[in-house]
């Protein structure tokens, strides 16, 4: 068994290490710290984190609790386990960014396998040396929580052969997608849902859909300590997020793109009011990421997209399953108004939009049945 | 935050009325929305990438006028493409799309100044 599986370990790390290169190296360019505060806070909260679980305090999950803990746990498990004088804690984190970043290449390799090594290629290709990809791989959780779904929607689209069990699998990624940053959980439960109501001819059923809510919320209730009660944690974990979510608003009290109409119907001085209604429109109508100054892949996107509009050609069910997350990521970076001064959330949705860039290419042939 | 839990709130209302009263599914009405949305936000991102290459000193909130003319561009061909990728027809697309945003910003509108009378916004 072990013997027949060797070939594809081997081309699967082969393929890892191809995408880790142009990550390492453009990390490797960067001043220390570059990503400010991030660079500097999370290994002291991974830190905290692990010294806290492995002597039974988990008041040091207090520090930075606007974010989840799983990629600062991460990056503090493996800061424990290197010895600080080989390499520095901004360095450990970097080469961990370019490792999740990287598996996150070789996930789209495995999901497009089954469309033939041509595509499967293409994707992993797109996702290697995608500008945005590379350049923002800086940013932890965004790349640990882009893994962690991708890895969600791998198994949900793998076989199309849906069961409790696959279901479970599906919601246990998803949910540790959202305990690497809270983004991950709307845009994977908007996905689910959005399945369900574009309904292909091989969609789940609402049993199924439930199961897989159910299970991504147990992980992110039981993975998160600031959900546990404040009996068994020591204080109140909810307070301590709320205290700390101050970081997600913008401006007076804006947090979707929408809140800008309101401070613009309230304002009495006209300046203020066309400044707010102004805000307000070009949160609106303009999408906050430039993504074809950034990122090859929305021009693979739009040319895919183009041919199949000139040749009228419907988009077929594998194509179609893909678009509810395409369509989900894209809607909730949109609604958020904090996109718009973050612009490495972006790094989110790029996996979504290879993966349906590669299936579009005119190369793109049957998948094998389950 | 109210007006957008306001619009939260109204465009499954909003849907609903509208495949009603066209006698059409929810998810009929629901797909072609947001599908049109999406790639109209796409193509909204392909001009401000533009224009930003071209003009870096552009800045959007300066020119206001132009911002519904884009909303207007995009809508349209993001139902154009909506209709040829999902074989629907294009006017009965942009109909109901119009429809339904309409009807979503006429409930939030109403909701928000009923909220207000009643000081409650």
């Amino acid at each position: 068994m072990l013997q027949r599986r060797m070939p594809n370990l081997l081309a699967l790390a082969f393929l890892f290490l191809l995408s880790l290169m142009p990550r390492l190296l453009w990390l490797s360019s960067l001043p220390r710290p570059y990503l400010t505060p991030d660079e500097i806070i999370y290994p002291q909260a991974g830190r905290a984190y692990v010294d806290g679980v492995m002597h039974g305090d988990l008041t040091s999950f207090r520090l930075n609790a606007e974010h989840p803990p799983l990629a600062k746990l991460i990056l503090g498990a493996l800061l424990t386990l290197i010895p600080g004088h080989w390499i520095s804690d901004i360095d450990v984190q970097r080469g961990l960014c370019a490792g999740l970043s990287s598996m996150t290449c070789v996930i789209i390799w495995l999901h497009l396998k089954r469309y033939g090594y041509k595509v499967a290629f293409a994707g992993w290709l797109f996702a290697s040396i995608d500008p945005l990809s590379v350049r923002y791989s800086v940013a932890l959780l965004d790349v640990a929580a882009t893994m962690f779904l991708t890895l969600s929607m791998y198994l949900a689209l793998r076989k199309r052969c849906t069961s409790q069990s696959n279901s479970i699998q599906v919601g246990i990624a998803g949910g540790l997608a959202a305990l690497c940053k809270y983004s991950a959980l709307p845009i994977f439960l908007g996905t689910l849902f959005l399945e369900h109501v574009f309904m292909t001819s091989k969609s789940r059923k609402s049993e199924e859909l439930a199961i897989t809510t159910f299970s991504s919320m147990v992980v992110i209730l039981v993975g998160n300590p600031l959900f546990w009660p404040p009996t068994i944690l020591g204080y109140s974990g909810l307070e301590a997020i709320s205290s700390s979510s101050s970081v997600y608003s913008l401006g007076p009290g804006i947090f979707f793109a929408f809140d800008w109409l309101e401070p613009a119907l309230q304002s009495t001085a006209q300046g203020r009011t066309v400044f707010y209604l102004s805000m307000f429109l070009s949160y609106v109508c303009v999408f906050p990421f430039k993504l074809f100054v950034e990122s090859i892949v929305p021009w693979a996107v739009l040319g895919c997209l183009l041919y199949n509009v000139k040749e009228r050609r419907q988009l077929s069910d594998d194509q179609l399953s893909l678009v509810p997350w395409v369509v989900s990521s894209i809607l909730f970076f949109w609604l958020i108004g904090k996109s718009r001064v973050e612009f490495y959330y972006a790094v989110m949705i790029v996996p979504s939009m290879t993966l349906l860039a590669a299936i579009m290419l005119p190369l793109s042939r049957r998948p094998r049945s389950c | 935050m109210l007006i957008s839990v306001l619009l939260f709130l109204s465009v499954p209302i909003a849907l609903k009325a509208v495949s009603t009263m066209l006698h059409r599914s929810f998810r009929d009405v629901a797909k072609s929305l947001l599908v049109s949305l999406s790639i109209g936000l796409i193509l909204s991102s392909l001009v401000s990438s533009l224009i930003y290459l071209f003009f870096p000193s552009f800045r959007w909130e300066d020119s206001i006028f132009m911002i519904p003319a884009l909303l207007t561009g995009n809508a349209i061909s993001g139902t154009y493409f909506y209709a040829i990728l999902f074989g629907e027809s294009y006017p009965s697309a942009l109909g109901r799309n119009i429809f339904t945003v309409t009807l979503a910003t006429i409930i939030t509108v109403t909701g928000y100044v009923l909220l207000l009378a009643f000081g409650l916004a």
